[in-house]
């Protein structure tokens, strides 16, 4: 199925800057490359996901149900939930920086081995 | 207000001239180029990764968390934490599943991006009114916030202030543009972030870098340490909690007016980029917010923090002003001059870049694409972005002036937020990721989100009209936890329901697009 023709639809003027040759979509999720790629990420994202969101909840759940024992002073005047809240903050922080590294190592060459694979594919049409 | 600035001072006006004129005269140099759509909505896609996300930054580093967190803190103690450890999660959705596969699907707003495989003109229009109805609300905070700035410095009352907020900001959208507005903000999200350091680094100082110390200082003059110190103080039902933190987790990610800011860099890699120190400066400031909001209530005497006013938005100037010296003291009006001048130019900037992309949905979405089909000429969009934005304004000073002073900015933030987090992230997110959504889903999902959010909260305990929280009809103070899962139902039922063919395009080219980023708008590939 080839729909990469830029379509001159009612979309026109807001259309995504389409180049006017075409693509064919299909077979570049065919390519090793491509399938490489959006495996790795989804799973890495995956990872991201979970243990962001995850924590994200524990905190929530601890600090609406947990009070008592969120309230309790680490050191004099400073709670285990603040502790706990900075803690989340910074884990997000981090778990940024771990999506940025592997973004520029391992998703940046694929993306351009993909588009490089996708250009030879239309030229050698 | 405070008792010195009964009369207009020199110097705290001084400073605000000074701030607006060079932000005026930004604005004006960088403005002669804004012809086309391209430069006007998107700054020419030139914007680097930096520049961006200073300029993204900007627009969470204003009034809502250093004037309405820092108030909630010094005033509830712990809860005041839990917007911003909610808020900082959106920053990470942001960077690993928008920024990227936003810049290489779409060309100007959010909605080019939800509507990419479904028929445009119905979920342009969805889009366009669920932004519209967004940056009304989140403009009427950022208003409240700017004209009690405007009150404190130059000691006139709301309305006008609030008036006069509104023509400065009108004077910025009308000559400015995306350019201009992200130079603004980028320069005054680094002034407020330095501020903000030194601010606390003297709050530090002045307690001799005893944190604990302070914190449980500030708690003694609490009526319940405990829940001070710990979770309790402001959320006195726990599902309240909850909904707030799913608002500001989610809601932050679906702000039409950050979503477009990831339009205006090169390529998806400065989209990423962005994302990223936006995550990194805001992560920053949020720290100094908590340490800023202990330290006022350690710190500031009964009639300063009176003076904060009672939903302590003007805590942050406040404390800046003791910090300073003192109410009537040179170091005093200096700090309190300095720090209301730039958080005011903050609102400002922040407030344009709102207005910027709400006249983005009316002229790029409603006008170019659903009635003009594709045949608007560039100047077109332009003057009609320009239009929507003098009508969004005065709707906004006009809703500003109704609602009053009563409320936390943070607090209505949140209500704003939770509407964006029913409204726009289940169809956003389902678009990208979900096969078979549809058209029909698409639309429902937005109708269904919008609707609930802005009904529940008008049914909310603080809205709905009557002594507090006395029978109104639905128990919670933020909605998102019930209202984000019905927009989801909303966009599951529309999908069952509607015709899953005749799509523009398919699930397939969605999917490279946003991966590789072939064929983004712009590109050089």
């Amino acid at each position: 199925m080839s729909v990469g023709v830029t379509p001159s639809t009612p979309g026109g003027a807001g259309a995504v800057g389409a180049p006017a040759r075409a693509h064919d979509w299909q077979a570049i999720r065919a390519l090793p490359e491509y399938a490489e790629l959006v495996r790795r990420r989804r799973r890495f994202i995956g990872w991201i996901m979970a243990v962001a969101l995850g924590t994200l909840a524990a905190f929530t759940v601890l600090v609406c149900w947990a009070r008592d024992a969120m309230a309790t002073e680490i050191v004099d005047g400073v709670s285990l939930a603040y502790v706990l809240g900075v803690a989340e903050m910074v884990l997000t922080a981090a778990l940024g920086a771990a999506y940025v590294r592997i973004a520029r190592t391992q998703y940046e060459p694929l993306e351009r081995a993909v588009r490089a694979a996708a250009e030879r594919a239309k030229d050698g049409r | 207000m405070i008792a010195p600035l009964a009369a207009v001072k020199a110097l705290p006006l001084a400073v605000f001239a000074v701030v607006v004129v060079i932000t005026l005269a930004i604005t004006w140099w960088v403005s002669r180029r804004q012809r086309t759509a391209s430069e006007y909505l998107a700054a020419g896609r030139s914007l680097s990764g930096l520049q961006n996300g200073l300029a993204i930054a900007g627009e969470y580093v204003s009034a809502s968390t250093f004037l309405g967190v820092t108030g909630l803190i010094c005033l509830f103690g712990f809860d005041g934490v839990i917007y911003l450890v909610g808020a900082l999660m959106a920053f990470l959705l942001l960077l690993c599943l928008l920024a990227e596969r936003l810049r290489n699907v779409g060309e100007y707003t959010m909605a080019d991006v939800l509507s990419f495989r479904f028929k445009r003109r119905p979920v342009r229009a969805a889009a366009a009114v669920s932004t519209l109805v967004i940056v009304c609300g989140y403009v009427l905070a950022q208003l409240l916030g700017g004209a009690l700035l405007f009150e404190t410095l130059v000691g006139i009352d709301f309305t006008p202030a609030v008036v006069l907020t509104t023509v400065l900001m009108l004077v910025y959208v009308f000559f400015g543009g995306m350019r201009a507005t992200t130079w603004v903000q980028a320069i005054k999200a680094s002034l407020l972030l330095v501020l903000g350091l030194l601010m606390t680094v003297v709050v530090l100082a002045k307690v001799g870098f005893d944190l604990p110390g302070m914190i449980g200082d500030g708690a003694a003059k609490a009526d319940d340490p405990s829940s001070y110190v710990g979770p309790g103080g402001l959320f006195t039902r726990p599902i309240d909690a909850v909904s707030v933190v799913v608002a500001y987790a989610l809601g932050t990610a679906a702000m039409p007016h950050v979503l477009m800011r990831f339009f205006t860099v090169p390529d998806s890699q400065q989209a990423r980029r962005s994302a990223q120190y936006a995550l990194l400066l805001i992560g920053a400031f949020f720290l100094m917010v908590t340490i800023l909001g202990f330290g006022a209530r350690a710190l500031l005497s009964g009639s300063e923090l009176e003076a904060a006013g009672a939903a302590g938005n003007l805590t942050a100037p406040v404390l800046g002003e003791s910090l300073g010296g003192g109410a009537g003291s040179v170091g005093g009006d200096l700090f309190l001059a300095v720090i209301a001048a730039v958080t005011f130019a903050t609102v400002v900037a922040v407030v344009t870049g709102l207005v910027m992309s709400a006249s983005g949905a009316v002229a790029h979405d409603l006008w170019a694409n659903v009635v003009r089909k594709g045949q608007a000429s560039d100047g077109e969009t332009v003057r009609v972005a320009r239009l929507t934005a003098a009508v969004v304004s005065v709707a906004g000073a006009a809703f500003t002036i109704a609602a009053g002073k009563g409320f936390n900015i943070t607090f209505l933030v949140a209500l704003v937020f939770a509407i964006a987090a029913s409204a726009n992230l289940p169809a956003l997110v389902l678009s990208l990721a979900w096969r078979r959504f549809n058209t029909a889903g698409a639309v429902t999902g937005i109708v269904f989100g919008l609707v609930s959010s802005v009904v529940l909260i008008g049914l909310s305990p603080p809205i709905w009209p009557g002594p507090d929280s006395a029978g109104s009809p639905f128990p919670l103070s933020n909605p998102a936890v019930v209202s984000v899962p019905i927009g989801f139902i909303g966009c599951w039922i529309g999908t069952l329901l509607g015709r899953s063919t005749a799509e523009e395009r398919s699930f397939a080219e969605l999917e490279v697009r946003s991966q590789t980023g072939i064929g983004a708008a712009g590109a050089r590939s």
